[in-house]
């Protein structure tokens, strides 16, 4: 018993350490990516090839002053930047890095994940609320708008996964797609599900709640120095854990594709398959211009959501009448 | 018939006597029947664009201490007339800003800097100054150095603003806001997301350009001309440049008209990715800004190489340039002319088909025609509109009229409208610096110099040194250029609009009046009629398509 | 030895460990940083004037019906999770059902269109 616990915390602690990791490097790629677009070099001093950027990104923010706004409503303003990690974290309790590598194996994994991220949303709301100021209000607001339209795709493209493994166990969702990945059978739900993904992760084009160019700094206007920190550690935790369960519900998890090099190990495939998807998104980032918000809003409603509803029912047509 | 002899034979004894200068033609009117001159010249004659309307003070003895000068332009017949008011010291003139809407801006100014003020104006307010401002900085008696005892302005005079409902919000836009291109404030007042009201409030940056002129000499005044449109500094030059020459009744020779038309035209080019930059950047597309200011810092790079400074040059000369091009400039900028057209597909590739531009640009701040000209907009705004106008060719200046080129025109008037004609107009410029590094002619680059300007310095301490020029040298540093009694006004086709020099001369050394009919001030006044029943989101991209520069709209 | 505790141990770990993440670093933050506010530095963020009015603003009622018409579909998409997990075993019947219960969802969803809910004014 007690042995199982240490191990449990173990694992725990060693998932911790590398989603920390990917977060600290997602910064330095998102960086360098950036900086490889637009025919620049990107961070280069602070190490070899400026890969201690973000350690000492880290460091600066630890020292830097807090400035707490006046008349703010101060509960919700110590606890939103906390919430803005938490999430992220959970997540990784059921993301199967390998087909016996993960903490633990829910069989209620897409559930739990589905409600674990959508506690994010609090912490943007809440932060936009506590700061009694208008830019991080209004932002928060299109941040809840944004987030809960985009939650319904979400969940309706993970039902048509379900649909075909028949579980809601992330390892059983891997180990089905052992001949065929999901997104070959699911085309329609995977592109649903990563314009909902980065949707829900207000990154560009959909960065609408923290639009620098009309609101400033959307949500995070008032916070500054390591609880600004935890809004932007949390961002990249999602987008790690997003892309992680991208990679389990579509890409085939650590299967190789098309069974090739075998003798990688299943997670190395895993870690590579997440980062491409990663890497996508930095790079519709630094691509794509904003969309505006009721565009964004419609695009969700009146496009998005017909069409992986269509998907559902054609999905159901093809598996009942299609064997 | 001309002008004049209609307008006596239409209004009688309110018609004052007529005045030409340099071709240009001052009638005077009596305050009385202004608003029916007004009226009758912009319905009956043609005269649709008011381009300016300023103050100016006589001088505190005189009867008619202050006249309010008006300039119409027929843009059909490219006629233009100047009428002028004179009045006494508290005495009121009736506003014409609703003949021309554009006049609403101008009058507010006159009004703050003169205090004259006019009658039916909807919200005669100061426009420059704070509200609790006392004094009106641009009459002769006012100090240069302002009132350094007191201090006028302790913030906050400036945020009463009346909601037009009473169940809305007011969002505060600037003046420290990333998106407002400076220290620009916008006051939005929002129901949800969507723009009822959009109140621009600008002053922030004022420096009393101006005021300052009246205190130095001609060529003193150069410097100060840098930083109206910092991002096209070689543009305010010429015009300043050209209504001296104009008051002095010069030309330059070929060859420094040709260099002048490489510098303003880079300038256009670098304004306009400025613009591009920014706009994009506005509307999220974060990288065209690095590559637009990649293209930008060669250009920065070229005037380096003939002016020696890379932002203020204050190169141009009266009546010619400073120095003659380096040898190394016309290779330089050969490779520029040749590489600059792949740079310009390069951001449409990121930008002109991208279905998210699309939606942001098309549609959005729409400006029609008619409005565009009511509201005395010039420049690519004014073309985007579908107004075929480009004072390059309506009154070419500086040797335009040898150049080929084409002015593109919009369709549709919105956002994506002006950002195509902005891209054409930049490789239209392209295409003059092609033709003038062709053509460019040899021979002096300067009219009698040491007359107009400063002598060769071999000539003054060097091995050609001799007395006249050391004469010329003295004439030159104690007086500078005297013009005669008189007053003009000239407007070159700057990157943003119509950028004019309006110069009163009393034939002493210094300006008596300048006037800066300053084009982003004036397309900025739109923004309202551009925003209205918008999204938040379009009023970064209603000022990012305007292009303003703050450094011009405060003067 | 694995399966000895529940699954969900590992998750309740994981909940005091990202919770004590937030907080310590937070903590050390707090201990390490400098402290020097003045009135001015505390004042919320309005670019740079005095707050027209008070932070706690007016909103749209737009963002109502986006929670309304959020909480109607996601009540009505949680009915499809169980449904999609059986839905093999189900067979032909239950996608006869679901076909249904998705189209009086599309009624509605129709209906909230045609009334403007989904306009963005």
């Amino acid at each position: 018993m007690l042995e199982t616990v240490i191990l449990t915390i173990a694992k725990i602690i060693i998932f911790f350490a590398v989603l920390m990791f990917f977060v600290a490097y997602g910064t330095y790629a998102e960086r360098k990516v950036a900086g490889g677009i637009q025919d620049r070099i990107g961070p280069l001093h602070c190490g070899p090839f400026g890969l201690l950027q973000p350690l000492a990104d880290g460091l600066k923010l630890f020292f830097k002053e807090d400035i707490t706004v006046a008349k703010s409503d101060k509960p919700t303003y110590y606890i939103a930047p906390i919430l803005a990690v938490v999430p992220a974290i959970l997540v990784i309790a059921v993301i199967p890095v390998d087909e016996n590598i993960m903490i633990t194996d829910l069989n209620i994994a897409l559930l739990y994940f589905l409600a674990v991220s959508s506690l994010s949303v609090y912490a943007i709301m809440l932060g936009g609320w506590a700061g009694n100021s208008k830019y991080p209000l209004l932002g928060g607001l299109r941040s809840a708008s944004q987030f809960i339209s985009y939650e319904l795709v979400l969940g309706l493209s993970i039902v048509c996964v379900a649909m075909l493994v028949g579980s809601f166990s992330l390892r059983d969702v891997v180990l089905y797609q052992k001949d065929m990945w999901m997104v070959f059978k699911q085309p329609i739900a995977f592109i649903c599900y990563m314009i909902a993904a980065i949707a829900e992760l207000n990154r560009a084009p959909f960065d609408l709640p923290e639009a620098e160019s009309e609101l400033v700094g959307g949500y995070h206007t008032e916070y500054s120095s390591m609880k600004f920190a935890m809004f932007f550690l949390g961002e990249y935790a999602n987008m790690v854990v997003s892309s992680a369960i991208a990679t389990c519900l579509f890409l085939g998890g650590w299967y190789a594709p098309f069974s090739i090099l075998p003798f990688i190990p299943g997670f190395i495939w895993f870690l590579i398959k997440t980062f491409l998807i990663f890497f996508f998104m930095l790079w519709i980032r630094w691509t794509y211009p904003r969309v505006r918000f009721d565009q964004l809003m419609g695009m969700s409603w009146k496009v998005l959501m017909p069409v992986v509803l269509l998907n559902i029912l054609v999905t159901g047509f093809i598996v009942t009448f299609g064997r | 018939m001309g002008i004049f002899e209609s307008l006596k034979a239409r209004f009688g004894e309110a018609i004052g006597d007529a005045r030409e200068f340099r071709g240009e033609e001052t009638i005077y009117v009596s305050k009385e029947y202004l608003k029916n001159i007004c009226l009758w010249l912009r319905d009956v004659k043609g005269f649709n664009f008011l381009v300016d309307l300023c103050g100016v003070d006589r001088g505190v003895g005189k009867t008619d201490r202050f006249e309010v000068v008006y300039l119409l332009r027929n843009m059909d017949t490219r006629e233009q007339v100047r009428l002028k008011v004179r009045i006494r010291d508290g005495e009121r003139v009736d506003t014409v800003s609703d003949v021309w809407p554009t006049a609403n801006w101008h009058e507010r100014e006159v009004y703050d800097m003169f205090g004259i003020e006019f009658e039916g104006h909807s919200n005669l307010e100061r426009l420059y100054l704070p509200d609790d401002y006392e004094g009106f900085p641009l009459r002769k008696d006012y100090p240069v150095r302002g009132d350094t005892n007191r201090i006028f302005y302790e913030g906050g005079a400036k945020t009463k603003y009346k909601p037009k409902r009473n169940d809305t919000t007011i969002l505060n836009m600037g003046p420290q806001h990333p998106s407002t291109h400076g220290v620009l404030r916008v006051i939005l007042e929002l129901e949800g997301e969507t723009i009822v009201d959009a109140c621009p409030i600008v002053g922030y940056l004022h420096r009393g350009t101006e005021k300052l002129a009246e205190q130095k000499t001609y060529f003193q005044v150069l410097p100060l001309t840098d930083r109206l449109d910092y991002l096209a500094p070689p543009s305010n030059n010429l015009a300043y440049i050209l209504a001296v020459e104009k008051l002095l009744g010069i030309e330059p020779p070929a060859r420094a008209k040709y260099i002048r038309v490489i510098m303003t035209e880079l300038a256009r080019i670098a304004s306009h990715l400025i613009w591009l930059g920014t706009h994009a950047m506005d509307i999220g597309a974060a990288t065209v800004f690095l590559y637009t200011f990649r293209e930008r810092e060669y250009i920065y790079e070229l005037w380096e190489m003939v002016a020696g400074a890379r932002f203020h040059q204050s190169y141009f000369r009266i009546g010619g340039v400073k120095e003659d091009l380096p040898e190394e400039f016309i290779p330089a900028l050969k490779k520029f002319v040749d590489t600059f057209p792949r740079k310009i597909d390069e951001y449409e590739g990121l930008l002109t088909n991208n279905k998210i531009w699309r939606v942001r640009t098309e549609g959005v701040a729409v400006l029609s025609k008619e409005d565009a000209i009511r509201y005395g907009v010039t420049g690519p705004i004014l073309r985007g509109s579908g107004v075929k106008w480009d004072l390059r060719k309506a009154y070419p200046y500086s040797g335009y009229e040898e150049f080929r080129f084409e002015i593109p025109v919009g369709e549709v008037g919105d956002t994506f409208s002006r950002y195509l004609v902005r891209l054409e107009e930049m490789r239209q410029s392209r295409e003059i610096l092609k033709q003038a590094v062709e053509k460019l002619p040899d021979g002096p680059i300067k009219f009698e110099p040491g007359k107009y300007s400063f002598p060769d310095p071999e000539e003054v301490k060097g091995s050609r040194a001799n007395i006249e020029a050391l004469i010329h040298q003295f004439k030159q540093v104690i007086e500078g250029v005297k013009p005669p009694v008189g007053e003009v006004y000239q407007a070159v086709e700057a990157p943003k609009g119509e950028l004019g020099f309006y110069i009163v001369s009393d034939g002493s050394e210094k300006p008596y009046r300048m006037r800066i009919r300053s084009p982003s001030l004036i397309n900025l006044q739109a923004l309202p009629l551009l925003v209205r029943g918008h999204k938040v989101a379009d009023v970064v991209t209603a000022i990012g398509s305007i292009d303003i520069v703050l450094g011009e709209v405060d003067k | 030895m694995y399966q000895a505790i529940s699954p969900y141990v590992p998750v309740l770990i994981l909940i005091l460990l990202a919770v004590l993440f937030g907080v310590v670093t937070l903590l050390i933050a707090w201990l390490v940083r400098p402290n020097a506010p003045y009135s001015e530095k505390l004042s919320p963020y309005e670019c740079g004037v005095e707050p027209l009015q008070p932070g706690k603003l007016r909103m749209s009622i737009r963002f109502f019906v986006i929670v309304l018409l959020f909480l109607l579909f996601d009540v009505e998409a949680v009915f499809m999770y169980p449904w999609a997990v059986m839905y093999k075993p189900l067979g032909w019947w239950g996608f006869i059902e679901m076909a249904l219960f998705v189209i009086i969802l599309f009624v509605g969803y129709i209906y909230a269109w045609l009334k403007g809910a989904l306009e963005w004014e």
